[in-house]
Formats: structure tokens, sequence, C-alpha cells
């Protein structure tokens, strides 16, 4: 009977299931304890953070790699300092330190064997949110191309930032010194980020965040190794046998930091793509939409398609509507701005061609350089001609606030609805050569010069 | 050598250390925001009013821990009321000290706003110090408002939704009431439970 | 008259029952709390400290139900509890650790220090009141324990492995103490060391599985030794153990493994 009894109570594992015991001992290490919800925490906090601004950067690589990086920085950092840090306090609270003190295996392999698991999980919760937010750009690109090096720095940051905060976790093991850190990670970050003139900034892994300029080739390998040459430098001083050891990656990372200091400015240059610019030379004047973007130009052209041809014909015009940075030339006008995503486009859609359309009619004319404001006749008439050729979606507003408005505005009102009734009764052929003879003048500050409607 | 009661109780939760830590935060706050130069725009104190309550909650939320947990749950004195005077004492320092660094614009970053950004950070962190314990109460909190600071910055302007209380002007009575209820519901849950046992184990 | 009265007491640890419809009474007296690891004796400790509630089941201790929150008070003021994972402040001295818990207890102010000073001397840390915890050994914080579980005189102890980190005279000593404790009060001591059972205890329980396996006192339990046949052990004692854990594990309940081993005494 009791060896009956016994024999039930014995536990064999079921065949064909792996024994336990032959998996790696420091599997646990990764999948238990602190180091899963670190990984977890980042990857919520870039997300959020991504998602809830994704309108400006979803659809542009460029400023996809940006706000990725960026928020990567300023918050994933701080966050990874912290996580280390705490993980690096865990034998205090665990009460271990002793039985550590006691192993036969090295400092450093000790060290290692600890911080890992949260080096490892911080920088899979960074890549699963930069997977998640290239994908969420890949869907709606239209132009350019991922750059897949920037997240490589930044996942060398993280992991580096994981790095240190573990051995000051482990040089101070009190239970604020996790959250204090992070604090002081924001605020030497911010302060950097935020006074953004000295010859220093170029060492802040944020460095200098812009959507058209690009780093030198070498800018990511020297910042990787000015920031994983430190965090080695303080693991080595820190846990290795021969502390000295730690003076090889310092001297590696300070010269990486002089490279990039002596360097400066010349660290960045226009990205190729944003430089150029495709056209669509089918219409009057032509419709030129920067490289960074080039597959939005059917869009765009289909929302100028009104007033492209409306001014078939007419004489006097800029060549093409031009995207590139800078001014545009004498006889080019600039087309109304797609960046900053989020306004104009988002997700790879324009999303208001007919406001596109009239801002586009607006940059025809310019009387913004005007010494004073041009007359009430002035007025009327380039409001005519923005009407005709691709009015604003509020205008009716504006005409119905006018209505409501003192004697002098319903008079203005009324000139203006004459002056566009006048151009709409015109017959084609005449509104053409008035068209043309308007354009001739459409820069010019005396009412004398524009032709009477 | 002294043994009342409440004395010990404050000692046992480390707060004169909460306190000193507190008033090296505020004094830091000070000076953070005397570089800021904001008389020319009271919007430049924002990473003060977000940081400088995030890390207040953060030392409040970690005096929340006892060392002897399984001890205090034999306790026969009610435990809320204690709770209840250190989360206030604490939160009412720190809402007295960290508005010293940001005089004047009571209408948009000023004493009000740090006040109610107080208010909301040490409700989530009473909050999460009973669901995580409080010797972690700071990373959720940490992570939240690092997220809703970059998250909000970007936001276009007009109607900031509710999640970015944190960053909105003081005149704004819907974040005002975010914070409120942040501050109710995190102190209510912890007069309630406690923080969260944690014992030696991480 | 029994001080505790526990019936159908049911605790869950997320998914696994750590005890499973235990009945048990205890009256004045010391009862060792015997049985293997992960049997449910620091469950059932910890319910009748009120610490853990339980999914199940019905725990009166002097004659209050402890399911009633608001007669919680009067039970936990007549109650000490020395825990397994005993957490302390290194920063305070003995006397204030022993005072903090005094004032937990909502213990008269006018009494607690003469109170404090009792229950340490009673522990022999008289000489070393006003040390730090943090500088004294192990076996002393355990000690320090002791002390807190004691200050307020009360009538029902509950000490979770006390003898743990105590050198063999102070594992004496506390015996001795414990024998004094029993005279007035109930004092339930959960061990691995029959040592203590056999020199302290008037009554032993077997817990294993959740269940209560054997009740009887230390002498029955080495007689049920002396007779089982092929059991290994030191002592009488624990070849009784290991006997009414074999019986109890064979037939699946207390009862029926009680009569069973009267019958194979007979």
């Amino acid at each position: 009977m009791t060896l009956v009894a016994e024999k039930k109570r014995e536990h064999r594992p079921p065949a064909g299931v792996p024994a336990r015991a032959s998996r790696h001992p420091l599997r646990a290490e990764f999948r238990r304890g602190f180091a899963p919800w670190a990984g977890l925490a980042l990857l919520l906090t870039l997300a959020v953070a991504l998602a809830a601004s994704s309108a400006q950067w979803q659809g542009g690589w460029a400023e996809t790699r940006e706000r990725l990086h960026t928020t990567a920085q300023l918050l994933g950092v701080p966050l990874a300092l912290a996580a280390g840090c705490w993980q690096g306090g865990r034998e205090r609270r665990r009460r271990t330190e002793e039985l550590m003190a006691t192993a036969v295996r090295g400092g450093l392999a000790r060290f290692l064997a600890a911080a890992l698991p949260v080096v490892c999980w911080v920088v899979a919760g960074y890549a699963v949110a930069a997977a998640l937010a290239m994908l969420a750009t890949g869907l709606y690109a239209t132009g350019d191309r991922p750059d897949l090096v920037a997240p490589v720095t930044d996942a060398v940051a993280l992991a580096s930032g994981a790095l240190a905060g573990h051995a000051l976790g482990r040089l101070l093991p009190w239970r604020l010194t996790a959250p204090l850190l992070a604090v002081a990670g924001y605020v030497v970050l911010g302060v950097v980020a935020y006074d953004s003139r000295g010859p220093l900034r170029h060492l802040s892994p944020i460095g200098y965040a812009s959507d058209t300029d690009v780093p030198v080739w070498w800018q990511p390998p020297a910042m990787t190794v000015w920031t994983g040459g430190l965090a080695a430098a303080v693991v080595l001083a820190y846990a290795a046998r021969r502390r000295f050891t730690a003076l090889l990656p310092l001297a590696a990372a300070t010269a990486a930091g002089a490279l990039l200091v002596q360097t400066g400015e010349g660290l960045w240059h226009t990205n190729p793509a944003a430089g150029r610019q495709v056209c669509d030379t089918s219409t009057t004047p032509q419709i030129c939409v920067n490289g960074r973007y080039e597959e939005l130009l059917p869009q765009v052209t289909d929302a100028l398609s009104g007033l492209t041809g409306r001014l078939d014909g007419v004489q006097n015009l800029p060549v093409r509507f031009t995207d590139l940075p800078g001014e545009p030339g004498p006889d080019e006008a600039h087309l109304p701005m797609i960046t900053p995503l989020g306004w104009s486009v988002v997700r790879g859609r324009l999303t208001d061609p007919q406001q596109f359309a009239w801002e586009a009619g607006q940059a025809l004319y310019g009387r913004i350089e005007c010494d004073e404001a041009v007359g009430p006749r002035v007025a009327a008439v380039d409001d005519a001609v923005v009407h005709y050729l691709a009015p604003s979606p509020a205008e009716r507003r504006f005409d119905e606030l006018a209505a409501e408005g003192d004697a002098a505005a319903r008079a203005e009102l009324r000139d203006r609805l004459d002056a566009r009734a006048r151009l709409k009764a015109m017959g084609d052929e005449e509104r053409r050569a008035w068209l043309s003879e308007y354009f001739a003048s459409a820069g010019t500050c005396d009412p004398s010069e524009v032709p009477a409607l | 050598m002294t043994t009342s009661g409440l004395l010990l109780y404050a000692r046992s939760r480390t707060l004169p250390r909460t306190v000193a830590a507190l008033a090296a935060t505020a004094a830091l706050a000070v000076w953070a925001a005397h570089g800021l130069d904001a008389y020319l725009d009271p919007s430049r104190r924002v990473p003060v009013v977000a940081l400088a309550p995030l890390a207040a909650s953060a030392l409040i939320g970690a005096s929340l821990y006892s060392a002897s947990d399984e001890l205090d749950r034999t306790a026969v004195r009610p435990w809320w009321r204690r709770r209840l005077v250190h989360l206030l004492a604490l939160t009412a320092l720190a809402a007295a000290l960290l508005p010293w660094a940001v005089l004047g614009h009571t209408s948009s970053f000023g004493p009000p706003a740090m006040i109610r950004n107080t208010l909301g950070c040490v409700g989530l962190t009473a909050a999460s110090a009973v669901l995580l314990g409080a010797r972690l109460s700071w990373l959720p909190v940490f992570a939240y408002v690092s997220a809703v600071y970059v998250a909000a910055a970007g936001v276009d302007g007009g109607s900031v939704p509710a999640w970015a209380w944190l960053m909105q002007p003081a005149g704004e009575r819907g974040a005002w009431l975010v914070a409120l209820v942040a501050f109710a519901a995190g102190t209510v849950l912890y007069l309630l439970r406690g923080a969260r046992a944690e014992g030696t184990r991480d | 008259m029994p001080t505790i009265r526990v019936t159908g007491l049911h605790v869950r640890h997320r998914k696994t029952v750590a005890l499973d419809s235990l009945d048990v009474d205890f009256g004045p007296g010391v009862h060792g709390l015997l049985g293997p690891n992960g049997a449910g004796k620091t469950s059932l400790i910890r319910v009748l400290a009120t610490v853990a509630e339980p999914a199940g089941g019905r725990v009166e201790i002097l004659g209050e139900d402890t399911g009633d929150h608001r007669r919680l008070g009067d039970v936990r003021r007549r109650l000490g509890y020395l825990p397994q994972d005993f957490g302390y402040y290194p920063g305070f001295t003995v006397r204030e650790f022993v005072a903090y818990v005094a004032w937990l207890k909502e213990m008269p102010a006018a009494a607690t220090p003469s109170a404090v000073e009792r229950a340490v001397a009673r522990v022999g840390l008289a000489d070393r009141i006003d040390a730090k915890v943090r500088t004294l050994s192990g076996g002393m914080v355990r000690r320090v324990g002791i002390a807190q579980a004691i200050v307020n005189a009360p009538q029902v102890l509950l000490f979770d492995e006390p003898t743990a980190g105590l050198d063999p005279e102070q594992r004496v000593e506390f015996r001795e103490l414990l024998r004094e404790l029993g005279t007035s009060a109930t004092v339930i001591v959960s061990t691995h060391l029959v040592e203590d059972v056999a020199a302290a205890c008037t009554e032993v329980t077997l817990v294993d599985e959740g269940r209560v396996a054997y009740r009887g006192t230390p002498q029955s339990l080495a007689a049920l030794g002396e007779t089982a046949v092929g059991v290994s052990g030191d002592n009488p004692i624990e070849r009784g153990y290991t006997a009414a854990l074999r019986a109890h594990r064979a037939h699946g309940s207390a009862a029926q493994a009680v009569r069973t081993l009267e019958g194979t005494a007979r």
C-alpha cells in the first residue's frame, strides 16, 4: 500500500520534453525578474510618445528617423539609465551580495550576467518601437528611403545607458538612485538640447535634429564609439580584474569625442534627396515637389489642376512651383509648404487640396513686401483673381462676416463681389489677356500698374 | 532619545531623508528655472513644471516602502490614518516648496500649474505603489510623464487631449480635473490597500 | 475551551492550494507545527496572524471571528507574531524597534517603556537594548523579533521558524521561554527541528498537503515511531513524523490516517 502511494508521487518528466537542466543557467535571468519589464516600459514609453505625434512623422522617412532618434535619446536614455541602475541595486535588495562575492566567476562575468538582461531587453524594446515606426511610415511613404544606421546608434546609446546605470546602481544601492538618475538624465540631455550653441552639443547623442540634413557617413560610428566607449570604460573600471583596461575604451571614446567636437558643423550636410525635385512639366506653371516625397507629385498636380487649367495660355507667370530649401529663383514661385508634416500633408495625403490650391494661387502674386497696404481697389482685384483661380475654403465665411459688419466692410464686400463678377463675365480670350497683364504687375506696389477690372 | 510612536513611524519610512531630498529637489528646480529666461515666454518653464513634480513624486513614492510589511499588517492601529497623514504631509510639503521655482505667470506655467502637476504625479505614484510596490513606483510615472512630455510637444495646438494635463497652462479646467481625479484615486487606493508587499525580492 | 478554532479553512496561492478545508483547534500551551516544506505551515500561521485572508472557511481567535473586520483590532491587540521573513529597520535601536511594534499594537504609552525593557530582557538582549539593529548578529536579530512578538504580553503567539539562526545555547533558552509563555498563552511554533518539539511542545500538529496529517502529544508521536516498521530517523519523534506522513499520504485523509495508525499500534 505504502509502496504504491510513493510510486504515484514520483515526478518524471514526460517523454519528448527536453530536460530543463540542459537550458543555459542565465536563461532565467533573461526571462524573469525586472529585465522584461524594463524593455516593456521602454517600448510603451516610445510607442505612446511616437503614436501621439504620428501625424508629424508618419510617411516621411527623414521625419521618422528624427522623431524616433529624438524620442529614443530624450526619453529612452534616462529610462535605460534608471532601469540599469535599478537592476544594479538588485544584489543589495535581494541580500545576495555576500553570496555573489564568493563566486568563482570573475567580477566582470558576474556584472555582465546581471546587466546584460536589462541591456538586451531595453534594446529589444527599442527595436520593436523602431520597427513599428518604420512599418508605420513604410505604409505611407512617398519617397526617400529608410535610414537603418541611426537606429543602430540609438540602440548603442541605450545599451550604454543601461550598462553605465548598472555600474552606478552597484556603487550607490539606494532605492532613490534610479529615479534621481533618470531625472538627472532628463536634465542633462534637456539642457544640452536646449542650449544648442556650445561646441559640446556635438557630443550629445541627441545631436542636431533636422529633416533636411543628414550626418556624414562616419558620424554614426564615431558617436557609437563615444557613447559605447564611455560605458565600456565605466564597466571595466568598476568590474574588471585589471582596472587599467578601462583606459583603452576611454581613449577610444576621447578620440571619437574630440573628432566630433573638432568637426563641429561639418558633421552635417544636406540630404541629397532633399536637394533635388521632380517636376510635372505639362502644366502652366510647371509643378515640382521635393525629392523626399516625390510620389506626392500626382496628388499635388491633381490638387492644382483647377488652378493650372485656368492659367493655361496666360503669360507672365512664374515658370514653375519649386520645392527646394532656400528662396525660389526669379521666375519661380514656392510650392505651398508640404513640410513640416502634420499640416498640409498627413500620412502621405494632402489634407485639404482646396486650401493647398489657394495657397499656391497666393504664391503667384506678392505684395507682402510693400511698405504700405495697397488700396482697396488693388485688394479687390487680387481677391477676384484668387477667387477665380482657387478660392480659399474660408472665403465664404469671411464674406459672411463682412456682410454682418459695419458700412465700410459691407461696401468693401460689394466691391469685391463686383470685381469677381466682372472677371467671371469676361470671355476666355479676354480673360487670358487680362490675367497676363495682371501677372506682369504681380509683384508691384504701385496701384497704377495693376490693371483695372 | 525619543520613543514616540509617530516619530518612530516617520523614521521607519525614512521621512527625514525624504523631506531633505524634497527640499533639495525644490532648490534644484529654483536653480533650473532661473536659467530658463521665463520672462520672455512662460512656456519655457514647462520642463521644470513637468520634471520637478515628477522627481518629488518619485521621492514620495519611495517613502511609502515599509521594510517590516508583514509586522505592519498585524497592527491594531488603522493604517489609513497614518497613510493619509504621510501622503498628505509630503504632498503638501512638495506643493509648498516647488512653486517657489516658478513664481509669477499664474494663469500659464506658474505656481498653480506646479501644484496641479505635483498633485497629479503623487496620485499616479501612490497608485503604482499599490500595484507594483513602493520601491518601483517611480517607473510607470516616469514612463508616462516623459512620454507625455515629448508627445504633447508635437501635438497640434488648440485642444490638447486630457492625457496631456501635465503640459497645459494652469487656466485649463480639464487638466485640473484630471490631476485632481488622479490624486484622489491614487490616495484612496493607497489608503485602502497600502503599498504592495515586496519582501527582499525584486 | 480552545482559544483558536479553525473550520474548513481554505487558502490559495495564485493557482496552488496551500490549505484545503482544514479543521483544527488550539488551546493554551505550546503547539508544534510540523510538516514538510510547502505543506502549508506558513500559510496557516499567516492566516492566524490575520495577515493573509483565507479564500474560505472560518477562523475564530479568542472568541472573535477574524473575518469580521470591526473586531480585528481586538484580536491583534492580544496577538504576537514573528514572521518567517522578518523585516526590520537597521537604523533603529532594539528599544526603538520594539517600541515601534508596541505602538503599532496600540499599547498604552505609559506602559510601553517598561514593557519594552521587560520583553528585551526576556530574550537576553538587555545589555544591547540601545544598540542599532544593524550592528547585531543574525541570532540577535532573531531574538529582537521574538521580543517584538511578546512585548504586548499576547494571549496568542505565532512563531514561524523562530529558532533559525539561534545557536544551541540560545535555542535551549528559547525553549525555556516557550514553556514559560505556554503556561498562560496559546503558542504556535512552526519548525523543522524535532528537538524543539520534543523539548518545548505540549502538542504536535503535523500538516501535509494542506491538511492535518496527525495530532497528538510529542510522546504519542514518538510512540508511533517506536512501533512503525521500515521508517528512517535518528530519534523516535523523527521516525514517528515519517510514519505519520507516510500513512497520511497513503490514505489521503487525516481521520483515516489516525485510525489506521491506531490500528497498527494495537
